[in-house]
């Protein structure tokens, strides 16, 4: 006997549609896929272990210690001097290292992150982390695409308060009752109108945004900080102490609503593309972007040597090692 | 907002039907008072009364967001929550809940346990555990055994690992290495979670109970030492934060703690839920005793059906029970089956010990889906091949006749998803046969695969050469897995489509052998001084044929992508993967220190046991038959489900040995008064490893298998306590044989 014959009555059952609402962090979701889809999916997505993680290693030594020297100011209202500073560094070296970083060249880049820490407490410290009103806050929230796919955006933000330029010296006016949003970044300010510097703009737009949503106002403004800027030492060496003479070490951007709205959009087009691109099957995902990708990223990249995009990969391949 | 009007608003954001039971409706009502133990059979809508009890604390109990901690067993489950609560949010906005723009649900802590203690205690800067490595498997856990040398991976005396499960009585040999840092990973595991009091055990004067207490105090203090901890630790330490300064002032507004899948609850999990709710006692269990799975990690399934009792000890205050029993799943007859298997089980009875919740009332069949056709039916054979030629005609009938629309509505669940003859290989071989495609990624074990094999064997190929270490150094089973990799890398390279990869690893062997080599940077770099790691080398025989198109198919990424994370935590504790050179009269080869890691710590830890075949996250491959274990499909269902070889069922194992001894010098207070028997135990779990299969099944459930005499377990009963283990009784209970 077929089981056919046996089946009287049966309703034929639909395919279930299931709804299904990821997480995207604005790092290392979104400005991560939009750097290099391949390396996004590989190392993001189906959560292949990067060998060298080197560019992870400076950015999170800088922001760690960052976040220390905030909350030990908090509560003693000291700041480190460089002897301080070299042993927070080490701290937060020997955590990175614990916690699976692997860097290359780790002395230099202690030795770096030292310097530009160093040079940041001392050029703008004592007026600027007073007004620190919060350190690693969290901006969550749901969020729609244009096509009504829902997603929850994630980032992390230090909340200032206060007329920090004013106290700071810098060219723009603050209130007193102003509430900025700060995001710092270990790099230098990138060339103007360079993808770069347009994917932190409106990475900080959103951020505007989720703080809008979250607290019920925009910031006064948002403000990158290109920590990077204080590398240079002739400048350093002018300077004397005066931060007029880092004019991008600070980069405030004010909340403008069709440009946050721009930003948004861009955002949500971003997940609508990692969503599409997570749907395809296993074989067409991921492929290499179509778009240029900077040569750090590729280099930094362990499966670089089979992506089209890059145009030494046949070469790096069949070198040995 | 009023109960009342919250009510009418999901009322109206369902088309005017308020889409919750009666007892679903009480759970959703129910205030603070006392803690809730929800009791939900399969089917029963568990994850929608949840998401209703969320809403309802937000809306009407004025629960902050960011107050409530809700829990479940996988990612994927908290993703699922997540995702319901949010879709439900919209609905009540469409109806005009305002209020609900200034509420952001993403604010809720949800996840598992083990993932939100992490994220806690990152928010909250804990330093003993902040960006501190998680040892997050137990492969990984023993990898750091051996790194650490911990004093248990030299015990070699027989009876010691005998006395505590971890060998057959009788053996002539101690375990080796790997085995020992298995079973070490193990007791530690449990000691942990069960709060072992360590002074208890040296107390006995029992020699074994002594160097376990000393071995695992050398433990504790070696992930101090190396900033490390293990998954059981990290909830240890989560406990310790909420006894500080700090984790008290978290706790002191009060938490919401709602907990599904409570049946899988370990000792050191109920505490923390407990420490959690603290004075507050705003506490949710939402599980069932029927489904527990998760004996072997240390769960123990008492935590749901004592919570009456722990709720006592405690918080002094004894918790409404609400039972969902109206199953809107499966075909009544499949419902009935699952009822009659479980409520007249003789071994699912005790008169001295609570085996399963009081009073928990059948399932109720309330699903819309009937016919009058037989839903459960029995393919039995005299042999396998046999039954799996019956079983891959069905499937192939039921796709062809049009009963279901695509082949990932039917899966096949088993005890074991191997495939071989002993276990489910005719069934999949069967079905291949019939040019179905079948999605089984735990189908051989991943270090068994010819391409893994071969990956291994480039590796060794490459650092070894001549395989002067591995023919000499290594012994036994690994030197014959070393081999057995080599020569599948040989027979790669035969092929002449393959001839980029054999060039690569040729040329680097000269380039090891041609390196420079000094006393004051002893390791293997690139041009440019950049130094080689194993992990290194891996990605660039990824970049070659056929590693760069297996890449790019699922089975085969995750395999590779497997080897590559533990290869990656292989190195995290071996020299950052650095690897050593030495020069031999005037010859730079790969030191022996690395050749000896690589081999008898990295490929011993691999060669006899990679994948946990108890994974719990799992994905559908639509287009396909999806197998896997009945672990796995736990939260799942499907239109149809065959239940594969019946007769492969859980045993006593080191796990009810590990209860037993560890009870003893338990600190929980919650401790049970009895314990039943070690054979009944597994009996237990047998029987509710069943229960979760058969509950699966929405519209037919097939089992199929031989020896149906030997199934007398996992079949349903008679009134009189006889197994229906005969195709005519079983015929009486209403099985279509097929």
């Amino acid at each position: 006997m077929t089981i056919s014959s046996l089946l009287s009555g049966w309703t034929v059952p639909e395919m279930n549609e299931e709804t299904h609402i990821r997480r995207y962090s604005t790092t290392a979701d979104i400005l991560s896929y939009k750097r290099c889809r391949r390396q996004y999916g590989f190392f993001g997505v189906r959560g292949f272990s990067s060998a060298t993680a080197t560019q992870r290693y400076f950015g999170t030594l800088v922001h760690d210690v960052l976040d220390r020297i905030n909350r030990d100011y908090a509560s003693s209202k000291v700041l480190p001097d460089r002897q301080g500073i070299e042993l927070l560094i080490q701290e937060a070296h020997d955590r990175l290292i614990r916690s699976g970083v692997r860097p290359y060249n780790a002395k230099d880049q202690q030795a770096h992150a030292t310097k530009l820490i160093d040079r940041f407490v001392h050029l703008i410290g004592p007026q600027f982390f007073k007004h620190v009103q919060q350190t690693e806050y969290r901006l969550e929230r749901a969020l729609q695409t244009h096509t009504h796919r829902r997603y929850i955006l994630s980032g992390i933000v230090d909340v200032l308060s206060g007329s920090v330029s004013h106290d700071l010296g810098l060219p723009y006016s603050t209130d007193p009752g102003d509430i900025e949003i700060w995001d710092y970044k270990s790099g230098r300010y990138p060339d103007k109108g360079s993808p770069e510097l347009q994917s932190y703009e409106y990475q900080i737009r959103v951020y505007a945004e989720l703080y809008r949503q979250q607290t019920g106002d925009y910031p006064a403004r948002s403000v990158l900080v290109f920590i990077g800027e204080l590398g240079d030492d002739d400048r350093w060496n002018r300077a004397g102490g005066d931060p007029s003479m880092f004019p991008r070490l600070v980069y405030p951007i004010h909340p403008i609503a069709k440009q946050i709205e721009m930003a948004m959009q861009d955002f949500h087009e971003t997940v609508e593309e990692i969503e599409v691109e997570r749907a395809k099957p296993y074989a067409n995902q991921w492929l290499p972007p179509s778009h240029a990708v900077s040569i750090e990223t590729c280099e930094a990249c362990e499966i670089r040597y089979s992506c089209s995009s890059f145009k030494d990969g046949d070469r790096q391949k069949q070198e040995p090692l | 907002m009023e109960l009342a009007a919250y009510l009418d608003a999901v009322t109206q954001a369902h088309n005017g039907t308020l889409p919750l039971n009666a007892e679903q409706l009480k759970a959703v009502e129910h205030g603070f008072d006392t803690p809730l133990w929800i009791l939900a059979g399969p089917g029963t809508g568990k994850t929608h009364t949840l998401v209703w009890l969320v809403l309802k604390r937000i809306l009407v109990d004025n629960i902050h967001p960011d107050k409530i901690v809700l829990t479940t067993f996988t990612r994927k489950a908290a993703a699922e929550l997540e995702s319901r609560l949010i879709v439900a949010r919209d609905r009540l906005l469409q109806i005009g809940v305002t209020v609900l723009h200034e509420i952001d649900l993403s604010r809720i802590l949800v996840g598992t346990l083990h993932g939100l203690c992490s994220q806690l205690l990152q928010d909250h800067r804990y330093e003993p555990t902040f960006r501190i490595r998680v040892l997050e498997d137990e492969l990984t856990q023993q990898f750091f055994l051996r790194r650490c040398k911990n004093r248990l991976l030299k015990c070699d005396d027989i009876d010691f690992w005998v006395h505590f499960g971890l060998l057959e009585p009788g053996s002539r040999f101690a375990p080796n290495t790997a085995a020992r840092a298995a079973g070490a990973a193990k007791l530690f595991n449990r000691m942990t979670e069960n709060s072992v009091d360590i002074g208890a055990l040296r107390a006995t004067g029992q020699p074994y109970l002594i160097l376990l207490a000393d071995c695992y105090e050398e433990y504790k203090q070696q992930l101090a030492d190396k900033y490390r901890t293990d998954q059981a630790h990290l909830q240890h330490h989560f406990l310790q934060f909420l006894g500080t300064p700090s984790g008290q002032a978290w706790v002191a507004s009060g938490i919401t703690v709602i907990v599904d899948e409570y049946q899988d609850t370990n000792p050191i999990q109920e505490q923390i839920y407990f420490a959690l709710a603290g004075a507050h006692g705003d506490l949710t269990v939402v599980g069932d005793d029927d489904q527990s799975l998760y004996r072997f990690r240390g769960a123990i399934v008492e935590a749901l059906v004592q919570f009456d009792r722990a709720c006592e000890i405690y918080l002094s205050k004894t918790p409404t029970p609400i039972y969902l029993f109206e199953n809107r799943r499966s075909h009544p007859q499949i419902v009935n089956w699952v009822n009659h298997f479980i409520n007249q089980h003789p071994e699912m009875r005790d008169p001295h010990v609570r085996v399963r919740a009081p009073d928990k009332p059948q399932l109720v069949a309330k699903s819309s889906i009937a016919g009058n056709y037989p839903a459960v039916m029995l393919i039995e054979e005299k042999n396998n091949p046999l039954a799996a030629a019956k079983v891959a005609r069905t499937i192939d009938e039921l796709k062809r006749s049009g009963y279901v629309e695509d082949y990932s509505q039917i899966a096949l669940l088993t005890f074991s998803t191997r495939e071989t003859p002993r276990s489910i290989g005719a069934y999949t071989d069967a079905i291949r046969a019939l040019g179905i495609q079948v999605y089984n990624p735990r189908r051989r074990t991943a270090q068994k695969d010819q391409r893994f094999q071969a990956m291994i064997g480039a590796l060794s190929t490459l650092l070894d050469p001549d395989g002067r270490y591995s023919a000499l150094r290594i012994a036994g089973s690994v030197r014959t897995y070393v081999d057995q990799a080599r020569s599948a890398y040989n027979d790669l390279i035969m092929s002449p489509i393959h001839e980029s990869l054999r060039q690569y690893v040729a040329t680097s062997q000269n380039a090891i052998a041609s390196s420079r080599y000094t006393t004051a940077i002893p390791y293997l770099t690139r041009k440019g001084g950049r130094q080689v790691t194993t992990s290194g080398l891996l990605y660039k025989l990824l970049a070659h044929e056929p590693f760069v198109t297996d890449i790019t198919d699922a089975e085969g990424g995750e395999r590779l992508k497997a080897l590559n994370l533990i290869l990656a935590e292989y190195e995290s504790l071996y020299s950052d993967g650095a690897i050593r050179l030495e020069d031999n009269n005037g010859s730079i080869q790969v030191a022996d220190y690395s050749l000896y890691t690589f081999y008898s710590v990295f490929v011993e830890g691999i060669h006899d046991g990679l994948n946990d075949p108890e994974d719990a996250e799992v994905s559908i491959q639509p287009g396909m038959v999806n197998i896997m274990t009945i672990h796995q499909a736990k939260g799942l269902e499907f239109e149809v489900v065959f239940v594969l070889r019946p007769d492969k069922q859980p045993f006593i194992s080191d796990t009810h040995t590990l209860e037993d001894i560890f009870d003893t010098f338990s600190q929980r207070l919650t401790k049970p008064a009895a314990r039943r028997s070690q054979e009944l135990r597994a009996a237990e779990d047998a029987i509710r490893l069943f229960f979760v299969a058969y509950s699966r099944a929405k519209r037919l459930l097939v089992v199929a298998g031989t020896e149906l005499a030997k199934w007398e377990r996992v079949m349903v009963y008679t009134a009189n306590g006889i197994p229906s283990i005969t195709k005519a009784a079983l015929q009486q209970e209403g099985v279509h044989i097929l």
